[in-house]
């Protein structure tokens, strides 16, 4: 083969690439969350980041287990959730990795897509998490203090940060 | 008029590469994110990043690709059998710049890559948990994935072509040793990479057999290191490994090549930088190992627990196992090569660059712990305070143990260039290696005086204008006169041994023209040198070359240079 006609052939199949690479994306691309089983962690989990991000605290609230709910009245966790600030959910993706453990006790693991701007300027980067979570007799519930997603205390000694 | 006309052409052919494969890597990304791959199934959040990248991938990939294929086009019907010039062309060491450049890029990104690549399904292997309480930035397999591909093919393409350039003539000058640079360049990397990496695991295996030290709280954080260890291992193993089973394979066939590849200074650069990095681990690894011992003999406390004391006196020392071996292996492959070399002299030459390099890793080693060990002293003899806490029993075992193993190392290689010095004086004295290494060593040791002049200056005046009436004024100036007088020393010895050979050089100057220089350039004892030294007589004979075409001329004049011993060059004059 001829160095030119190599370099046509290299031309071609990029732009043949980038037809099949853009109809895979349409196809295959899920632009809405997952759906779970109901009664299971993730359903729960899922559950409370939709409550999370309609802001609707009262029932995001619900969803933390009766240990972290002894620790800290609904007040004070939006007095915590006010003093955090918002961490922009619509900037962010959540997606689940793993989920390990059995019985009443598993670790959901997370990985968390973070963008900003968009075009040549956007840009992105991973982060980890892990959320713990209970199983109660009204279902499964998140055993840990959490804004949002992040791992962050509602307070100290019964005081809001 | 050709040379800017490269320029241009693959200037312009390396940006829009850039762009291109920039489009093609994050479209991939996008892809393989649809599709699932690296990315678990979604719980909640906006995944529109995801259209917007792409509609971005598409516009790099589409308009990178019509820029670069115009270039691209004109760079390879340059390159048409019918262009008298097309010889030229691929012989430019433009043209061997830009092939060795994108070369080394895609490398990098590609192994980085691939290395990622290699330690999630290492983690897997391991039954490592996807996340930690110790790494906040997760993998993201689809991306890693998506580079491999990209710069993978690309860098096949290139090699390819370079491998097209190699097989069409014989080359010389720039467009035979620029994409050599990238090839050893490569080699070195992948060798350094894998020792480290190879150490890494060596230490984790003996960390987990130790234990962690009482109260360590690291958790998974040795098995995470040991997967990604062996993962770095591979991936940089293959570099090393691919690059120099080529470049060796070169070196054992036939034609031009291979007579090029054996006469490579590139090549004997490539051993000394092999040997001259095995030397630097020896002083990290030896310092490490030894400070911890006389740390503990000393009764220092141990304030970073990760390590049992036993480890920390034996991991340093796994570490440099893999050093060890390839600095003994490097040193006989290179040792074997000089001697089958046909250019005069190479054995002794390439033994007196190593003991060089290795004579100034030591010698840097051992002028850091000696001025560090002078200073503590003189703070002790003027009534310092540095003393007054423990750390000092830290600091004197850091600067007894770095001390030791450069010393070691210094006097061993030292040595070795004074025997050969003292069995010929004159060739010695004429040795670039040897005038590098003494010259290297008095401006550096200078340097050093100069700032640690300064320093204790500043610290003097700042005591004498009462800038800062608590400080103990000893204290203060004691590690900067430690080093004024080491480095100093170091200046007077070596700058008195290059005033040695200069004299012997100028006692027994080199040979006029018209007569055989009596020492040859770089020489040992042994046969005198056929090529002629600078200076020295030449004999030329004049022969007129014929070739069919204009092209198989100049390959043919490419071939014969190609072929030409050290020493000797074929001249073109005018007709």
């Amino acid at each position: 083969m001829s160095p030119t006609r190599a370099v046509t052939w290299v031309g071609g199949g990029v732009l043949a690439l980038v037809v099949i690479a853009a109809v895979v994306v349409l196809l295959a691309e899920n632009r809405t969350p997952a759906s779970f089983p109901a009664g299971s962690p993730q359903a729960a989990l899922q559950g409370y980041l939709a409550a999370w991000e309609d802001r609707d605290l009262e029932t995001a609230y619900g969803y933390f287990s009766d240990s972290i709910r002894s620790q800290v009245t609904l007040d004070e966790y939006e007095t915590a959730v006010r003093g955090f600030g918002d961490p922009s959910p619509g900037n962010e993706a959540v997606f689940i990795d793993a989920t390990q453990g059995s019985g009443d006790r598993v670790t959901v693991h997370l990985t968390v897509e973070h963008y900003s701007g968009d075009g040549p300027g956007a840009a992105s980067y991973r982060t980890t998490t892990t959320v713990e979570m209970a199983r109660e007799p009204d279902g499964w519930k998140l055993d840990e203090q959490l804004i949002g997603i992040e791992q962050v205390p509602f307070g100290i000694d019964g005081k809001p940060l | 008029m050709q040379t800017v006309r490269r320029l241009y052409l693959y200037g312009m052919s390396g940006v829009t590469l850039a762009v291109l494969l920039t489009g093609l890597n994050n479209l991939f990304v996008v892809v393989f994110h649809a599709v699932g791959l690296g990315r678990g199934a979604a719980l909640a959040g906006d995944t529109s990043g995801d259209r917007d990248q792409l509609s971005l991938a598409i516009a790099l990939t589409v308009v990178g690709l019509l820029v670069w294929t115009v270039h691209w086009l004109l760079v390879e019907r340059s390159l048409r059998p019918e262009n008298p010039a097309s010889a030229a062309e691929r012989g430019s060491p433009i043209r061997a710049l830009y092939l060795s450049l994108v070369l080394a890029v895609l490398l990098v990104f590609g192994v980085l890559a691939g290395v990622q690549l290699l330690e999630h399904l290492a983690r897997l292997l391991f039954g490592i948990s996807p996340s930690s309480d110790f790494e906040f930035i997760q993998i993201d397999v689809g991306a890693a994935l998506a580079t491999v591909l990209v710069t993978g093919l690309a860098w096949l393409y290139h090699a390819t072509i370079r491998r097209r350039d190699l097989a069409a003539a014989a080359m010389s000058g720039g467009g035979a040793w620029i994409p050599r640079v990238y090839l050893y360049g490569a080699t070195l990397l992948g060798l350094v990479m894998t020792a480290i990496n190879l150490g890494t695991l060596l230490r984790m295996a003996s960390d987990a057999l130790a234990g962690p030290a009482p109260g360590f709280i690291g958790g998974d954080v040795v098995r995470r290191g040991a997967a990604d260890a062996l993962a770095g291992m591979l991936g940089w193993g293959i570099v090393y490994g691919g690059h120099w089973w080529y470049a060796t394979s070169l070196l054992r066939g036939e034609g031009w090549r291979a007579s090029s590849e054996r006469q490579s200074r590139l090549r004997v650069a490539y051993y000394v930088a092999a040997i001259g990095a095995a030397a630097i681990a020896t002083v990290v690894f030896g310092w490490q190992s030894l400070s911890s011992v006389l740390g503990l003999m000393l009764g220092a406390e141990r304030d970073f627990v990760s390590e049992s004391a036993l480890g920390s006196a034996v991991g340093p020392l796994l570490g440099l196992l893999p050093w060890i071996v390839a600095w003994f292996v490097h040193a006989r492959w290179m040792a074997d090569e000089a001697r089958a070399s046909e250019v005069p002299d190479r054995a002794a030459a390439v033994g007196r660059l190593a003991a060089a390099a290795v004579g100034l890793v030591g010698i840097g080693a051992f002028a850091g712990g000696a001025a560090g060990l002078m200073g503590l002293l003189l703070d002790i003899l003027l009534g310092g305070n540095r003393t007054d806490a423990g750390l000092w029993r830290h600091e004197l075992a850091d600067f007894l143990a770095v001390g030791l193993v450069g010393a070691a190392l210094w006097l061993w290689n030292w040595a070795s260039l004074q025997r050969h010095w003292a069995a010929d004086p004159e060739g010695e004295a004429r040795s670039t290696a040897r005038r590098a290494y003494l010259l290297v060593i008095v401006g550096v040791a200078l340097l050093a005086s100069l700032a640690s002049l300064a320093v204790l200056l500043y610290r003097l005046l700042n005591a004498i204008l009462g800038v800062d009436q608590f400080t103990n004024v000893a204290s203060t100036v004691s590690a900067a006169l430690g080093a004024l007088l080491t480095a100093g020393a170091l200046a007077a010895y070596h700058g008195l041994a290059e005033r040695r050979d200069r004299a012997l050089r100028e006692a027994t100057p080199a040979a006029e023209p018209g007569q055989v220089s009596p020492v040859p350039a770089a020489t040992a004892p042994g046969p005198p040198a056929s090529a002629p030294s600078v200076g020295a007589a030449t004999a030329e004979r004049t022969f007129v070359l014929r070739a069919p075409s204009a092209e198989a001329l100049e390959a043919a004049v490419n071939a014969v240079r190609a072929g030409l011993p050290s020493g000797t060059e074929l001249e073109e004059r005018p007709s």
